[in-house]
């Protein structure tokens, strides 16, 4: 019997590795052209400054290498039927139009298309042939569709011209295959600032998410790790909390769990890189719980972070300078404070196309549209036997906890399909 | 804990709610120049009593512009808390001496100006056109809805003509009340007189029903609210008091809204205009803006004025600052030290090399015209009403 797995994430790849060690054969679904998600963009963990990467990639290169593995990237399920032990489920599995490790890139040097980066958050520029990612998995390059000139109006076919291999002839196709099990694992999206207009995140180059820090925090990123606002180190930076988070405005009255500890790491990352700048964090309340956390958060105070009372209310500018107000709830004293880089902790959201995802696969959204967990005591399963939950598909939760979730799921996967075997 | 009429202050606004972010102060168009902090007092409605109110004198500081409540995260409404205190502190009698005027002539003379109600239609007599007056028994499609400040304060009357005059050439098919124009009420409920607001809902949903008034143009985005967003919860209140309110519905449009629907319709365009000549800057008022969510009408018009170079505040839309000519500000001076925000307004204005405001408020006309003579502008700026270009450029 095989089992499913859909989202190649941290938790994903975590139910995928385990259910495979125990001997079952298993899909790998991954929606994106490289499995990693979200955690790839992550630069570090806390409270422990792991190098992501040093974690993430071999993970990934070994649920790759698994002969019992079946990558699907660029694939998304289309439908489900049958019961536990015995579901037939639908996926499209969408064309790269580059044969899987195919990078010499000269494709990528002749490509005349300039996108903005989405693994970058924007930051910089990518071609409509492309590597994803440096460390990339299936790695090579990859053809999006919806922005090559090709596709568009058959205009250009100048990666062709330097790259046999390239195949503008691949279709779509869509199979069906027979599996025992589904662990879900999609993961989330980050908030939109833009719901926010009083932060002004679309209207200054100042203004911006903490994903997007952590890309110039990266050494691989598009700055090489300099952290760089319109030019210039910055001098003074404000990281605002809980954006898109415990805000009934946006319908979003759940905290995400994440962005205090997160805030508090990308803090104590600035520091490092920045020694003299002046560093304040606007916050409610501050959540540093779990192991370590709070010790973390102490380290970061003391290294001349000012951690100030009192949410971030309104950005704006002043003969060219940004200003952020807010009020130091401690003082009682509104104030206005001048920032050259203002970063918005944005909240965790379900992942989009979640609602036609739970349609599909016949399980159940919570009124924010998580999925939703069977009831405590079984808490990866879905009221659909056969079906499981791993990482921020369920809720907001860290990469650790995420992890913890998929090899939960993928347990309790091995297990019903253990029973259904015999 | 405070107490209202309607019970407690949780009961009446859930301030156990609020969970002290400061998303409120922070937001407050008066708090960094006054002590007014409406997060303290969600908190102090619990752990205090309605007599300690007498010492925050800031709570007339208020303009009422409702960002408080418009960004609330838990979905409180901090503004009308500040209502409720308010309210507590005119059932007490202990209000500054402007207010209780102003409140009292609205009672006497239906409008907060202290100025009588035979008067209330002079504007009329320097008009060369002749308007419809609907208490007259002459019959219109819409009501031109005047108000009080622009029908009593001289500089805002200027608006009210070229109302007249621009609806006149458009073709549009209106009236006015006259001297039977009464107080929208708006202003005394945000001032905390709650009864007189019920009261003045009472009347006038009688008035406009007597005279079958069912559209109806305000001049004022304070009017345009009260009508839109008060009346309709106020009415139904009532009405489960078995008080007797006539079942009209109304259909209230700002001037700006409607005018955006005559470009739409296209019966207002540029060539009906001669050239303008002015860089203008607009103006958003809070309760068109932030309270309304209306930003494209007043834009749109200004637009397609030939000759008018539009640009923006960078403060515009939901971020835009307040004027502090609403909440009964007009009434209040208010405790604050520092610049005005009206100052700081024109500041801007003429550093961004605007030589027009183009406003869409009574009130933000009157703090921002002030102003703009205090910071020595006179000379090269003005600031206009959108009706006042129209009435300047339509042919």
């Amino acid at each position: 019997m095989k089992g499913l797995v859909i989202g190649g994430g941290v938790a994903g790849l975590r139910a995928a590795l385990d259910i495979a060690n125990a001997g079952f054969d298993i899909y790998l679904v991954e929606r994106d052209y490289s499995i990693g998600g979200r955690s790839a963009q992550i630069t570090k963990s806390y409270p422990d400054l792991t190098n992501i990467k040093d974690v993430l990639k071999p993970l990934m290169e070994e649920v790759y290498n698994h002969e019992r593995i079946t990558l699907l990237t660029n694939s998304e399920v289309l439908g489900l039927e049958g019961e536990a032990g015995n579901f037939k489920v639908k996926i499209e599995k969408k064309p790269r139009y580059v044969p899987d490790g195919e990078s010499c890139e000269k494709c990528i040097e002749v490509c005349p298309v300039e996108v903005p980066n989405e693994f970058n958050e924007g930051l910089d520029k990518r071609k409509a042939i492309f590597v994803p990612f440096s460390y990339a998995v299936p790695d090579g390059c990859v053809i999006d569709e919806t922005n090559c000139l090709h596709f568009k109006d058959g205009s250009c076919s100048r990666c062709k011209e330097v790259c046999d291999g390239i195949n503008f002839d691949q279709k779509a196709e869509t199979i069906e295959i027979d599996v025992g099990s589904v662990v879900v694992a999609t993961g989330f999206d980050p908030f939109d600032p833009n719901l926010r207009p009083e932060l002004a995140y679309d209207k200054y180059d100042g203004v911006i998410t903490s994903l997007e820090l952590e890309r110039l925090l990266d050494d691989d990123g598009p700055t090489g790790g300099k952290v760089i606002i319109n030019g210039e180190e910055p001098k003074s930076i404000v990281f605002a909390h809980c954006i898109g988070s415990r805000d009934k405005k946006v319908d979003n009255p759940y905290c995400s769990r994440i962005c205090c500890m997160y805030t508090a790491k990308e803090a104590y990352m600035l520091r490092e890189k920045l020694p003299d700048a002046n560093i304040t964090a606007c916050y409610i309340d501050m959540r540093a719980f779990g192991k370590g956390c709070e010790e973390f958060y102490e380290e970061v105070q003391k290294k001349q972070v000012l951690y100030r009372r009192g949410v971030a209310a309104e950005v704006y500018s002043n003969g060219g300078n940004l200003v952020l107000r807010a009020e130091d709830t401690l003082l009682s004293e509104p104030y206005e404070s001048t920032a050259d880089m203002i970063v918005l902790a944005v909240g965790v959201e379900p992942k989009e196309g979640s609602s036609e995802l739970a349609e599909n696969l016949g399980i159940k959204m919570d009124e924010y549209g998580f999925f939703v967990e069977k009831n405590m005591y079984d808490p990866v399963e879905t009221e659909k036997e056969g079906i499981f939950l791993a990482g921020c598909c369920q809720g907001p939760k860290d990469i650790t906890d995420s992890i913890l979730q998929g090899g939960a799921a993928a347990a309790k996967a091995i297990g019903l399909m253990g029973r259904h075997s015999n | 804990m405070m107490e209202v009429e309607e019970g407690n202050f949780d009961e009446a606004y859930d301030v156990y709610a609020c969970m002290q972010c400061g998303k409120c102060t922070g937001s407050c168009a008066v708090s960094l120049r006054s002590d007014l902090n409406i997060r303290e007092l969600m908190r102090i409605a619990i752990l205090n009593k309605n007599e300690d109110l007498e010492k925050h004198e800031e709570i007339w500081d208020c303009t009422s512009c409702g960002i408080c409540t418009v960004r609330c995260p838990r979905d409180l409404k901090p503004a009308e808390v500040i209502i409720g205190m308010r309210s507590s502190l005119v059932e007490g009698g202990t209000i500054p001496v402007t207010v209780r005027d102003a409140l009292e002539s609205v009672g006497t003379n239906n409008n907060p100006w202290g100025r009588p109600k035979s008067k209330r239609a002079e504007w009329l007599e320097d008009l060369d056109v002749k308007v419809k007056n609907i208490s007259e028994g002459e019959e219109a499609e819409y009501l031109l809805y005047i108000g009080c400040t622009a029908s009593y304060d001289p500089r805002i009357q200027s608006v009210s003509r070229a109302a007249i005059n621009v609806l006149t050439k458009l073709g549009v098919d209106f009236g006015i009340l006259g001297e039977e124009e009464p107080c929208c009420g708006s202003e005394p409920r945000m001032m905390g007189e709650t009864g007189l607001f019920e009261m003045l809902v009472e009347d006038n949903l009688t008035l406009f029903d007597e005279f079958g008034i069912s559209k109806i143009i305000t001049l004022s985005p304070h009017a345009y609210n009260t009508f839109v967003n008060d009346y309709p919860e106020c009415a139904k209140r009532l009405k489960e008091d078995d008080v007797e309110i006539p079942d009209i519905e109304l259909e209230v449009k700002h001037y700006t809204q409607f005018l955006e629907e005559l470009i739409d319709d296209g019966r207002l365009d540029g060539e009906m205009m001669n050239e303008f000549s002015g860089t203008v800057i607009y103006h958003d008022p809070c309760y068109l803006g932030k309270r309304n969510n209306i930003f494209e009408p007043p834009r749109k018009i200004l637009n397609i004025i030939p000759g008018a170079r539009c640009i923006e505040f960078d403060r515009r839309e939901d971020r835009s600052l307040c004027c502090e000519g609403g909440g009964g500000r007009m009434w209040a001076e208010g405790t604050g030290t520092g610049e005005r925000n009206a100052i700081i307004r024109v500041n801007d204005a003429n550093q961004d090399g605007a030589n027009v405001i183009a406003v869409a408020c009574p009130f933000c006309l009157s703090t921002l015209e002030d102003a703009h003579v205090t910071a020595g502008y006179e000379e090269t700026m003005r600031v206009m009403d959108i009706f006042e270009i129209l009435d300047e450029v339509l042919k």
